[in-house]
Formats: structure tokens, sequence, C-alpha cells
């Protein structure tokens, strides 16, 4: 499927917000939460570029699902590390073994099923820190109001998640095609939103 | 801005401009005006002005050796050094790539890389008056870029290259061979560029970005050569030209830091 120019446009913004997000916006953080958010940033820059490049065809490849599972765990990550130092260990071995997990259950082709279960647990879990955390923080104080559109980013992370979900299984709710064209969009306002989150809160 | 100098120099950044722009417009004219016979017979070059007839050979000829030797004279009274590195960068285009080789081995290439990788030598010297490690790496980073970019067109067009009896890497030694040297070269252009980039010292933050690019880099390469297809062989050199222009782009901006 051929990209619209306003794809291009979109994912142009979703790599140069990314690559702001890498040199400069996570610059006053210690090292862990450094790592872990350049990590995610860097894998959303390389996404756009990959979509900037291959248009709405890369999505036959691998690289989406591998993108849409690095993104959020390496953001939960990077956020329990930030608040929550002495979970790390916890949460970043449920990092490499989600991270396995979902690599592992995608090849064996057979048995779609455990796919499907270790998917929703590993985003699930995943998705819950990055909107949750956030959310809590801002009302404990230890962040400005700003830092709740980092939970905004996670939803609609999640959001595209499930629009992506729907597309797979039938009856068809909303057809792939929509969806291919609202992921540039959904792409390029969660990055906004995490830049805005880290930025300002 | 490689040499994070401190002057904004307006009359030399002109002056080494003009040159450039002369001395790469010569060379790419005679070099047209040298291959017009072949790039007609070639469906990706046939309607270059030469090859399609409407600018006269003796006019192309004139206009490239007298850019070219503004590009150099402009160059030496700018610095020495600086105007005998163009002058060898338009030397190995010319008469080494185009004249002697290209029609004759596949490695010519080797000596297409060599030329392009003048230009922003010259640049380097001219900042910090010698030639130093750094002016090597920026080198050979675009050296290790240049085979991305010509055996990817050689294998696009291998048909075209083939009616034109131009020896490729793909008719001399096949798509597979061809393939991972585009794979090696695009790592090694990486490597170079990093090393560039922590030779100067650019800031942390914009360290990580060319980490990240070339990181991406990487994985795409050994990707394509594990996997290859021509779709991804092309996406690759898109990326791999991506790269090139974001890392010069960080180094430009990450010596401010």
């Amino acid at each position: 499927m051929i990209s619209t120019k306003l794809d291009r446009i979109l994912f142009l913004g979703t790599g140069l917000l990314a690559a702001y997000q890498v040199t400069t916006g996570i610059d006053r953080l210690s090292l862990g939460p450094v790592l872990s958010f350049t990590i995610a940033f860097g894998m959303l820059l390389l996404t756009s570029l990959y979509f900037l490049i291959f248009g709405l065809d890369g999505f036959t490849s691998p690289v989406p699902g591998i993108s849409s599972t690095v993104i959020p765990l390496a953001i939960g990550l990077g956020l329990i590390l930030q608040f929550f130092p002495k979970y790390g260990s916890l949460y970043l071995v449920f990092t490499i073994i989600g991270l396995i997990l979902v690599m592992i259950t995608r090849s064996i082709q057979h048995q779609p099923l455990f796919h499907t279960i270790s998917v929703t647990l590993v985003h699930g879990i995943a998705g819950f820190t990055i909107c949750i955390i956030p959310a809590f923080i801002v009302i404990l104080g230890r962040m400005q109001f700003w830092y709740i559109f980092v939970a905004i980013g996670g939803s609609l992370i999640g959001l595209a998640g499930l629009l992506f979900s729907i597309s797979r299984i039938k009856p068809k709710i909303v057809p792939l095609r929509i969806n291919l064209h609202l992921f540039p969009a959904l792409l390029f306002s969660m990055t906004l939103c995490y830049v805005l989150g880290f930025h300002f809160g | 801005m490689s040499a994070r100098c401190p002057v904004f120099n307006l009359p030399t950044l002109a002056g080494f401009l003009f040159s450039l722009v002369a001395s790469i417009s010569g060379s790419t004219i005679l070099n047209m005006w040298w291959d017009c016979d072949i790039d007609a017979l070639m469906k990706r070059t046939c309607n270059r002005p030469l090859a399609s007839g409407r600018i006269p050979p003796r006019q192309a000829q004139v206009v490239g050796l007298l850019l070219s030797f503004l590009g150099v004279v402009g160059a030496l009274l700018l610095d020495p050094l600086t105007g005998f590195i163009i002058f060898l960068g338009l030397f190995f285009d010319v008469v080494v790539y185009t004249i002697l080789l290209k029609r004759r081995s596949c490695w010519s290439i080797v000596w297409g890389g060599i030329a392009g990788g003048m230009p922003i030598l010259a640049g380097r010297v001219l900042a910090v008056g010698s030639l130093d490690w750094i002016g090597v790496l920026l080198f050979l980073g675009i050296f290790f870029w240049i085979p991305t970019h010509i055996l990817t067109f050689s294998i696009r067009n291998a048909a075209d290259y083939q009616c034109a009896r131009v020896p490729t890497f793909v008719s001399a030694y096949g798509i597979e061979f061809t393939r991972l040297t585009i794979t090696i070269s695009s790592i090694l252009a990486a490597i170079a560029m990093v090393g560039v980039a922590i030779g100067i010292g650019i800031s942390w933050g914009y360290l990580r970005l060319l980490g990240v690019l070339s990181a991406g880099l990487l994985i795409y390469s050994v990707t394509e050569s594990l996997k290859p297809t021509e779709k991804g062989t092309f996406g690759l050199f898109k990326f791999a030209s991506i790269y090139m222009l974001s890392s010069m782009f960080v180094i430009f901006f990450g010596g401010f830091g």
C-alpha cells in the first residue's frame, strides 16, 4: 500500500521528535533511565525511518511487531528505573523475559494462541506501567502536570496496538486499510505526547 | 565544523564552497563528456544532455576543463595542501576512474570512492591546517559509503550496464557477493563516522543519536545480508544515504555541545 504525502510528513515528524528526545530530551536523567529511553526513542526513530523508506508496505515485515514490543517495554523500564529504582532489577527481568517470550511465540506459526496470550500479557503490563506511573507521580507532586502527557502517549500506543489486534480478528470491525492510514497519525501523536511530557513535566 | 573551530571565517568558507562546486561540477561534466557514448546506451542515463545530443561534446569539454581548473586554482589559493587534495580528487575521478578503469574493471569503484572522499578530507585539512586521523576517518566514511550507492545501482540496472558493456561487481562476481560488499561497506562507513564523532568529542546526547542510527544501519545491513531481497537492498541504499546525511548533521550540531 502506497503511503500518502501526509503519511510521509507524519513519519518524518515522528523521526525528528524521536531524534530530539534521544539527543536532548532525556539529558538530565541518570544512566539507567537514559539507556532505556534511548532504546525506546531510538526504536521510534528507526521505525519512522523504516516506514519513510518502505511506506505502509513495511507492515508486511516483522519490524512493526518488534518495535511495538520494544518501545513500551523500554519506556516502562525507564519509568521504573527513574521513579522506583529498587524495583528496577525485577522489571528488567520482566522486560527481557517478555521480549524473548513474544519473539519465540511469534515464530511458532501453528500456535497463534500462545503469541496472542504472550503479547496481551507483556503489552498489558508495559502499557499499564506507562499509563499509571506518570499519573501517580503527578498526583504525588513529584513531577509537574505536563508529565501526564507521558501517560497519554502510553494510551495512544495502546490504542494503536488495539486497532491492529481488532483488524486481525474476524469479523473485521475496522478494516486494515483504515488502520494503516491511522497509524502514522497515532505514531506522531504518541511521540509528540512523550516529548511534551518529558520536556515540560 | 568537524574541527570544532571557534572562528567562523565567511570568506574562506565561501572560497572553499566555490572551489568545491566548480571542481565537482567540472569533473562531473568531464565524466559525462567521456561517457556520453555508453550513457546513450543505458535507460537510466540516456536522457542526460550530452547522451541525448542536446549539448555538443566540445562545448561540454571546454566548460568541464574550465570549471575544473577554476576549482583547483581556487583551492590552491586558499591553502596549497587543500588545493592538492582537490586536484587529486579530480584526477582520480576523471583520469583514473572514468578514462582508465571504468570500462575495464569493476574495481574502478574503489577509485571512484577515493575521489568521492577527497572533498570532505579537503575541508578538514583546510579547517585544521594539516592532515590528521579524523580527516582520514571522514574520508573513509565517504569512501565506504560510495560502494553502497554505486553497487545498489549496479544491481538495479544490471541489464543496462551489461548492454553498455560496463563491468560491474554483479557481472563479475554475482549478486550475492555484491550484496555482501554493500553490507560490509555500510558497516565500515558507520564505524568510521562513529570514530569521527568520538574523535571530535561531540556531546553525549548527539553521540547517543549517532549510536542509534549506527545500530539501525548495522542491524539492517546484517538482516539484508542474511535474507537478501531486491527491495531490501534498495532500502539499505536509501537508509545508508539517510544515515550519511544524518551523521553529518550530528557531527555539525554535536560539535557545538
